[in-house]
C-alpha cells in the first residue's frame, strides 16, 4: 500500500473548493440582484445553473480522472476556476446588462426575471462551477493514488472535506465576505485562494508551473480591472449611498426636479420601484404614493388626542413621515415601526430623517415583523402592514391567517388595518388572496382601494367593528377634515376604485399552505396580458 | 413596495392644459357639468352623468376624463378607446388616449394613436403635442430593446442547455461502453 504522503495537503485544498463553490453560489444572487431581484426564481435559476454545471464539471472530472497527470489536472482545475471567479465581478455589468436593457419596469419584467437571470447565470458562474466540479472526482483519484485501498474511502474522505469547505463558505460568505468586504473582494479573495491552491497542487503534483504561474498572473489582473457596478442610475437621479446588508442590497438615490427633492430607498434594484420615499417636508407626498392613504383611518376614527401607531415594514419611515403631517391637529401621533434589515434604519437615520422626535418613536430594529409581534403586548389604534421581500413579494409569513389574527388582537376594538398590496385592479390574485384571508381573520368584510395613479391598492379592516365605505355611513368627513384628506377621499369614491371583499371561504392562505409566490408571478402575468390586450395584442 | 406612479411630472402640467382645454371646449353640457362635478370632487355623480350621455363620442370623452381625473388610467384608456371606435379622428380623444398609454407603458398603443392625432392637425398646432410623439417612439423603442434582450436570453439558455446535455450524453456514452 502506497504511504499517505501529502493527504492532508489534497484534503485542504478540497476544502478550499468547497467553499469556493459556496461563494460562487450565494454571492451569485448577490451580483445579480441589482438586474433581477432575488426572488425565488432567481435563487432557484442560479442554484440550478451551478448544479447542472457542477454535473457536467463532475463528468469531466471522471473523465480526466483516469489520465496518468491527474494531479496536475486537479492543479489546473482549480486555477481555473479562480480566474473565472476573480474576474466575474468585472463582467458583471455588461453580461446582465445585455440580458436586461436599461429602464425595463417591473411589470414588463416577468419574463426578463426569468429568462434574463438563466442566461446570466450561465454566461458569469457556469464555467467556474464547471471548474469545480472537476476537482471532487480528480481529488478522490489522487488521494486514492496515495493512500491506496478501496475508492470509496477515498471518495468519503474528499466528500468530508469538500461539505466541511462548503460549510465554511457558506457562512462566510454570507455572514463576513459580503457584508463586510463588499462583492468585488469577495470574489476576488475567493479566486486568489483557488488560484493559489491551484498553484500549490501543481507544485505538488509537478505539474508545469510556467503556465500555471502565468495563468496567476492574468487573475491577479482583476484587482486592477474596473471592480462591481450597479446598473447605471436614470437620468436626473443622484445616489447618495448604497450598501450590502446581509439581506440585500440597500441604496438612497436623490431625485431633483427644479426646487423639488425627493429622495427613494431602494433594495435589488433593477428595476422602477422603491422601498420607501422622503421629501423634505412631512405630510402627503405627491398623487401617486399609496402611503398617503395610510392616514384616512384617523380621519374616519375622528380621532382627536392619541393615535398609537405601528407600522409592519418601516422601510426608511416614510408612512410616519406622511401621517406626521396630515393628522388632525389636536392628535398626537406615538408611533412604533419594525424593519428587519438594520442596514435600512442606518441609511434612513443619515439621508431620510427616520429619527424626527425619538420620544415618540419606537424603532424595532433587526426584528421580524411576526417576531417583534408575539414581543409586543401593546394595542394600536392603527397597524399598517406594509413588508415586503425580494424587491416585490410579500413574504408568506406575513399574509397567513394566523399572521392576521395575531394583527387583530393587537388592536384597540375598532382599530385599522391597512395593507399595501401591489396589483392594478381588484382580479388581482395576490389583492384577492390577501383581502379575502384578512377578512376571515377578522370576520369582516374588508374595504379594498386601489390608489390613483398607481399599481398598488390599499386592504382596510377593523377589529371588531365594520370598515366604512363611500356613500356609506361615517364615509363623508364633510368639512371635518381639509381640503388635502377630502382630495384623497373623492376619487376612490368612483366605483372602480373601491369594493368590499368578503372572508375566504376555504382558500384562505395559512402558514401550512399559502402559495403567495405563485400567486404574484399570476400577479404580474395578469397585469401583462390585460396591457397586452388593450393594445389589441399589439 | 411601491410601484413607480403613473404620473408623469415632466408632462403632468402640459397633460392638465389639455384636460382643461377639452373640457371648456367641450360644448356639450353633460361634458361640461361632469368637469365641474369632478373639480367639486364628487366623482360619483359625474360619473353617472357622464354615463348617462346619449352621444356615444361626448359619453366616452366624458367618461374618460372623470376616470382619469381619478387616477384609474386602465379604465379611462377603455373608455377613450370605445369613443374612438366612433370617432376615430376625434383630436381630443386621441391625445388623451396617447398620454394615458405612454402612462401605462403601451408603446405601440401610443406610437398609432399619437401619429394619427399628428396627422389631424395643422403644422403650427402639431409642435404643441409632438412631445407625445416622442415619448411614444422612445417608448415603443424600449419596448423593442427588452424583446431583443429577452430573445438573446432565450437562445443562450437555450445554448447552455444543449451544450450542457451534449457534453452528459458523449460523456455518459464513453461510461456506458
Amino acid at each position: 500500500m502506497a504511504k499517505p504522503r501529502g493527504t492532508l495537503g489534497l484534503l485542504l485544498v478540497v476544502a478550499g473548493a468547497g467553499a469556493g463553490t459556496m461563494t460562487v453560489e450565494l454571492a451569485a444572487v448577490r451580483v445579480l440582484a441589482p438586474w433581477f431581484g432575488t426572488s425565488s426564481t432567481v435563487w432557484t435559476n442560479v442554484i440550478g445553473v451551478v448544479l447542472l454545471a457542477l454535473a457536467i464539471g463532475y463528468l469531466l472530472g471522471s473523465r480526466w480522472a483516469a489520465r496518468p497527470n491527474a494531479g496536475s489536472l486537479l492543479g489546473w482545475a482549480l486555477l481555473i476556476a479562480g480566474l473565472t471567479v476573480a474576474w466575474l465581478p468585472s463582467i458583471a455589468n455588461p453580461v446582465a446588462s445585455f440580458f436586461v436593457p436599461q429602464g425595463v419596469t417591473l411589470d414588463r419584467a416577468a419574463n426578463l426575471l426569468v429568462w434574463g437571470s438563466l442566461a446570466t447565470s450561465f454566461v458569469l458562474f457556469s464555467p467556474a462551477a464547471v471548474a469545480l466540479g472537476c476537482v471532487g472526482p480528480l481529488a478522490v483519484e489522487c488521494v486514492q493514488h496515495k493512500q491506496g485501498g478501496h475508492a470509496g474511502v477515498a471518495g468519503g474522505t474528499v466528500l468530508f472535506a469538500s461539505t466541511l469547505g462548503s460549510l465554511a463558505g457558506t457562512f462566510g460568505t454570507t455572514h463576513f465576505l459580503v457584508p463586510t468586504l463588499g462583492i468585488t473582494v469577495c470574489f476576488y479573495l475567493s479566486g486568489l485562494s483557488l488560484g493559489l491552491l491551484g498553484l500549490l497542487t501543481l507544485r505538488m503534483e509537478r505539474g508545469r508551473a510556467v503556465p500555471g504561474l502565468l495563468t496567476m498572473g492574468i487573475l491577479l489582473g482583476s484587482w486592477a480591472a474596473p471592480g462591481y457596478r450597479s446598473p447605471e442610475l436614470s437620468t436626473g437621479t443622484v445616489m447618495l449611498e448604497q450598501e450590502q446588508s446581509p439581506y440585500q442590497v440597500v441604496r438612497v438615490v436623490e431625485r431633483r426636479a427644479g426646487e423639488t427633492v425627493t429622495r427613494q430607498l431602494q433594495v435589488n434594484e433593477g428595476f422602477d420601484s422603491f422601498q420607501s420615499v422622503w421629501q423634505p417636508n412631512v405630510g402627503l407626498l405627491p398623487t401617486g404614493h399609496y402611503y398617503n392613504y395610510f392616514c384616512l383611518p384617523a380621519w374616519w376614527s375622528r380621532a382627536s388626542d392619541e393615535w398609537d401607531l405601528l407600522v409592519l415594514g418601516l422601510g426608511a419611515g416614510t408612512t410616519w413621515r406622511v401621517l406626521e403631517g396630515c393628522l388632525p391637529e389636536s392628535v398626537s401621533l406615538r408611533t412604533e415601526g419594525v424593519e428587519i434589515d438594520k442596514t435600512v434604519i442606518k441609511l434612513a437615520r443619515k439621508w431620510m430623517n427616520l429619527d424626527g422626535n425619538p420620544k415618540d418613536r419606537i424603532i424595532w430594529r433587526g426584528w421580524d415583523a411576526r417576531a417583534a409581534l408575539r414581543q409586543s403586548a401593546r394595542q394600536f389604534d392603527q397597524i399598517v402592514l406594509d413588508a415586503y421581500a425580494n424587491q416585490m413579494e410579500i413574504p408568506a409569513h406575513l399574509c397567513s391567517l394566523e399572521f392576521f389574527s395575531a394583527l387583530r388582537d393587537h388592536l384597540i376594538p375598532g382599530g385599522w388595518l391597512s395593507i399595501n398590496v401591489g396589483g392594478f385592479n381588484f382580479e388581482d390574485p395576490v389583492v384577492q388572496a390577501v383581502a379575502s384571508t384578512a377578512a376571515k381573520a377578522f370576520e369582516r368584510d374588508a374595504l379594498v382601494v386601489r390608489v390613483p395613479f398607481s399599481r398598488n391598492c390599499i386592504v382596510y379592516l377593523r377589529r371588531d367593528a365594520d370598515v366604512l365605505f363611500p356613500a356609506g355611513a361615517g364615509w363623508d368627513l364633510g368639512s371635518e377634515a381639509p381640503e388635502m384628506i377630502l382630495g384623497l377621499l373623492h376619487p376612490i369614491e368612483l366605483e372602480p376604485a373601491w369594493t368590499l371583499i368578503s372572508p375566504a371561504d376555504e382558500e384562505a392562505l395559512t402558514d401550512d399552505r399559502n402559495p403567495m409566490e405563485l400567486l404574484q408571478r399570476d400577479s404580474i402575468r395578469l397585469a401583462g396580458s390585460e396591457l397586452h390586450a388593450l393594445q389589441g395584442g399589439r | 413596495m411601491s410601484w413607480p406612479r403613473l404620473v408623469r411630472s415632466a408632462t403632468s402640467a402640459t397633460v392638465l392644459l389639455l384636460c382643461l382645454s377639452g373640457a371648456a371646449r367641450a360644448q356639450n353640457s353633460e361634458m361640461r357639468s361632469a368637469y365641474q362635478l369632478v373639480t367639486d370632487g364628487n366623482y360619483a355623480l359625474a360619473m353617472s352623468v357622464a354615463r348617462s350621455e346619449r352621444d356615444a363620442v361626448t359619453r366616452a370623452q366624458a367618461e374618460l376624463y372623470v376616470l382619469h381625473h381619478a387616477g384609474l388610467l386602465l379604465e379611462a384608456l377603455r373608455a377613450g378607446l370605445v369613443g374612438l371606435e366612433e370617432a376615430p379622428q376625434d383630436p381630443w380623444l386621441l391625445d388623451r388616449c396617447t398620454d394615458i398609454a405612454i402612462s401605462l407603458g403601451l408603446g405601440e398603443l401610443a406610437v398609432d394613436l399619437s401619429q394619427r392625432g399628428q396627422n389631424l392637425k395643422a403644422e403650427d398646432e402639431r409642435s404643441k403635442t409632438s412631445w407625445m410623439l416622442d415619448e411614444a417612439l422612445e417608448l415603443r423603442a424600449q419596448t423593442d430593446r427588452e424583446e431583443a434582450a429577452l430573445l438573446r436570453s432565450k437562445l443562450v439558455t437555450g445554448a447552455g442547455f444543449l451544450l450542457a446535455l451534449m457534453a452528459m450524453l458523449l460523456r455518459l456514452r464513453g461510461i456506458a461502453s
